[in-house]
């Protein structure tokens, strides 16, 4: 190495520890294990149940959406985004585990990958509803996009799974490390909050005065997506938020088209208990919910 | 007296850096018994553990201070249901409270014993889950991230038992008017 060459070698390393905290590259790793492991062939969606928490209710939401669990989980992991995860460093009772938790939702997505059963790479994919509580603070970090120097800014086409959907977000980002950007993260939630508005709007046919979502946290990971599910998810969602009588009656009456329809599917009883298990959790977030659903099942 | 239950100079010691991974170790090197796992199922074992170590990070109590060799997972969680209670009985300005567990008791002692020093306060108390979430609730900072009930933690548990709380802020609300239009969730 000539001497401009190691000049450059020492700046680089000098740019990417000003770029990114310690905890922050430890996420990136964290969130590239998890990505790899989805890659790999030997991973097995654990479908038990848990003694503690009905964590379930997501697969047989996904499954009456008309995905394979195990592909909308793997094709979700594989582009898992860093931005809005924290590593639940509590539940790593062995250097095997990976615990982090998504938490830019309703009810946190928490996903765990073991690699200590054998040699099967073990996925946990469920809602988190005993974390509901925690925050929502974006590092902003994003994984993929076209080749960049670090520290130089460009416009990214980033992939975004969130909910039911993956989203291709062109964004105005900085490289903070080889395949790593950052962006500002109140543009990310702004975004995901305007795409969960927009569903809303599509959802209440269109109705041009209403009361929008402002924050991620009152939308949950079932309300990203097209399905009539995930139609009934945000307006429930909608409905457990909104105080105004005129929104909560224009949800009602958006849900009543949508279990008119539910009723005539030959799998309905199917459907009923999904929603029925979905919102069953006794916490005081889905008291509203279980009210608003109560009206029509 | 007796030995004391707890090791009060480790109480509030938190010098030391912990993963959850050292706490694991510590969990098995104590060989604590009737905590549900088996060669593939690590759920139980990997909560109970959670539940210690973020006492540790959030410097409730350190576990060390009141695991023994061979302890009973019963024991050791009523043990840590009384040392969380360190900062709110002042443990740091007059252990008292904790000097009193001795290193003999069971869970029902345990029980009996904090359910007589807390009833100086609130009169029908008797240390059910909820009465004891009510003390978390205003005697311990980040209290939402504290579990209380634990029954399907343990190897011995009842899986019929609710392993939750209900509502207690709801059903201390009834408590204070009943309502015909709500119940409480669990027993009264």
């Amino acid at each position: 190495m000539n001497k401009i060459e190691c000049f450059n070698a020492v700046d680089d390393t000098i740019i990417e520890e000003e770029l990114l905290s310690e905890s922050e590259k430890h996420l990136i790793n964290l969130c590239c294990k998890i990505r790899r492991a989805a890659n790999s062939n030997n991973v097995v969606i654990d479908k038990t149940e848990h003694r503690d928490s009905d964590n379930l209710h997501l697969f047989r939401f996904i499954e009456l959406c008309n995905y394979s669990v195990d592909e909308f989980v793997l094709r979700y992991l594989r582009n898992l985004q860093p931005f809005s995860l924290r590593e639940d460093a509590s539940q790593k009772y062995d250097k095997k585990i990976i615990c982090v938790i998504s938490l830019g939702f309703k009810y946190c997505l928490y996903v765990k990958v073991d690699t200590t059963q054998f040699c099967e790479i073990v996925v946990s994919f469920h809602e988190d509803q005993f974390y509901s509580h925690r925050g929502n603070e974006f590092s902003g970090l994003l994984l993929g996009g076209v080749k960049s120097e670090v520290g130089e800014f460009s416009s990214q086409t980033i992939a975004i799974p969130w909910g039911f959907k993956i989203f291709h977000i062109g964004l105005f980002c900085q490289c903070v490390k080889e395949g790593v950007f950052r962006c500002e993260p109140k543009i990310l939630s702004n975004y995901l909050v305007n795409e969960a508005n927009n569903f809303l709007a599509d959802c209440l046919n269109n109705q041009q005065v209403f009361t929008k979502f402002n924050n991620l946290k009152q939308i949950s990971f079932t309300s990203y997506g097209e399905s009539i599910l995930n139609e009934i998810s945000i307006l429930i969602d909608y409905a457990s938020y909104c105080r105004n009588p005129n929104d909560v009656t224009f949800a009602t009456i958006a849900l009543t088209s949508r279990f008119e329809i539910l009723q005539n599917f030959p799998d309905y009883e199917e459907y009923k208990k999904a929603l029925l298990e979905r919102y069953s959790k006794k916490i005081p977030d889905n008291e509203r919910a279980l009210i608003v659903l109560g009206l029509f099942i | 007296m007796g030995e004391c239950a707890f090791n009060l100079s480790l109480i509030a010691d938190f010098e030391k850096s912990m993963t959850a991974e050292d706490m694991a170790d510590f969990l098995r090197e104590k060989h604590v018994t009737n905590i549900y796992e088996t060669s593939t199922d690590h759920e139980c074992f990997a909560n109970f553990n959670a539940e210690l170590i973020k006492d540790y990070w959030a410097c409730r109590a350190n576990p060390a201070s009141y695991i023994r060799d061979g302890m009973n997972a019963r024991v050791l969680w009523e043990l840590r249901k009384s040392a969380i209670l360190w900062h709110f009985m002042d443990g740091e300005k007059d252990p008292w409270f904790f000097e009193a567990h001795q290193a003999t008791w069971g869970v029902k002692e345990i029980k009996e014993y904090r359910a007589s020093v807390m009833r100086t306060k609130f009169i029908d108390y008797v240390d059910r889950d909820w009465q004891y979430f009510w003390v978390v609730r205003f005697g311990i900072k980040d209290w939402q991230d504290v579990r209380i009930a634990a029954e399907l933690l343990f190897a011995d548990g009842d899986t019929e038992k609710p392993d939750e709380l209900g509502d207690p802020i709801r059903d201390l609300a009834w408590r204070l008017v009943p309502v015909d239009s709500y119940k409480p969730k669990i027993e009264v």
